[in-house]
């Protein structure tokens, strides 16, 4: 279980990469790459001009979606930091970019048509500008892997949230007590 | 208190504004359709989206949503089907965005709100939709801001 989200935790630090278990879904990809690009060759040798175009088509969305997910989710990860009191986002191309800070953080479920997932933003913003936590979660109630999430990561981080709440009037971050 | 999707009735009731935008293309284009069928004589295609528009034209109209600070309830109004009901404020869980996209663009967004009834089981509510998102958050602050979380 903490692999599966590769979760690494510290006194003050608690950092995960939520989308990490999308790597088991990479060798569909593959598959799905190699079968509609051979199905492209073969059908532009063959001439067929309808049959070419829908498996171009497919071939060139798995390959974008197969990109997304290795280039831009996967490496995606979150570290929500106690001491500093700041949430960083960590990916393949910006390292640690700090997001907002911790006691201003608010969780939401967000759905889509037939998935949904949990979001984290800044109080009164959270809609507008989110950032996905959670994989993708099909709606059917309280599956192992939402039952599983919650436990490992969704409480630790709600804690953490009103922990420092508490300790830390809110709209007033850590700076306010620098100077 | 400064309101833009809500008004304010007595010291203490809140009752929020009909949303006309998203509604108002959904019932234009029933009745468009509705036109496309009588103009090209499927009179089929016709009646179905006239009675189509009138409904939604019902629920849109009949929609209502109010806020009782002093007694802590939430009466709500949503849909044809539904009857009214009243959710006391103290078992609201939390609240969800839903939000639907054609071809990646959003198209719809929606927010609801997920409480307990009276035998704890968790039920949801939608408190208002519309294209954008932004406009959901908007609702959500000045509804938090009322209800005091």
């Amino acid at each position: 279980m903490r692999d599966r989200y590769q979760i690494e935790e510290s006194a003050s630090v608690f950092s995960f990469k939520p989308f990490h278990p999308y790597r088991s879904k990479l060798k569909w990809y593959g598959l799905a790459i190699v079968i509609f690009g051979v199905l492209s060759v073969f059908y532009y040798a063959s001439m067929s001009k309808l049959f070419l175009i829908i498996s171009a088509t497919l071939f060139v969305m798995t390959v974008w979606f197969f990109l997304k997910e290795i280039l831009l989710y996967i490496p995606l990860r979150y570290i929500f930091d106690r001491s500093t009191n700041e949430v960083y986002q960590s990916s393949l191309f910006l390292s640690k970019r700090k997001i907002m800070n911790l006691d201003e953080v608010v969780i939401y479920q967000s759905s889509e048509m037939g998935s949904w997932q949990y979001k984290i933003g800044k109080k009164k913003m959270q809609f507008v500008k989110s950032y996905a936590i959670s994989e993708y979660f099909s709606i059917k109630k309280d599956n192992e892997q939402v039952v599983a999430y919650r436990s490992e990561i969704l409480t630790k981080i709600e804690q953490m949230v009103t922990e420092s709440s508490l300790t830390i009037p809110s709209n007033s971050g850590r700076s306010s007590f620098n100077h | 208190m400064n309101l833009k999707h809500f008004k304010q009735e007595g010291s203490l009731l809140y009752e929020m504004k009909p949303q006309y935008g998203s509604s108002i293309i959904l019932i234009a284009g029933l009745f468009a359709f509705a036109f496309v069928g009588y103009y090209v004589a499927i009179y089929g295609l016709m009646w179905v989206m006239l009675i189509l528009g009138v409904l939604s034209f019902w629920a849109i109209a009949t929609k209502k949503m109010s806020i009782d600070m002093d007694k802590r309830l939430l009466h709500a109004k949503v849909g044809l089907a539904k009857p009214q009901v009243t959710i006391s404020i103290d078992s609201i869980q939390r609240f969800e965005l839903f939000t639907m996209s054609n071809n990646f663009i959003k198209t719809n967004a929606m927010l609801s709100a997920y409480y307990l009834d009276e035998s704890g089981k968790e039920k949801a509510i939608q408190i208002a939709q519309g294209f954008r998102v932004k406009a959901m958050q908007s609702i959500l602050n000045e509804m938090e801001e009322i209800i005091g979380r």
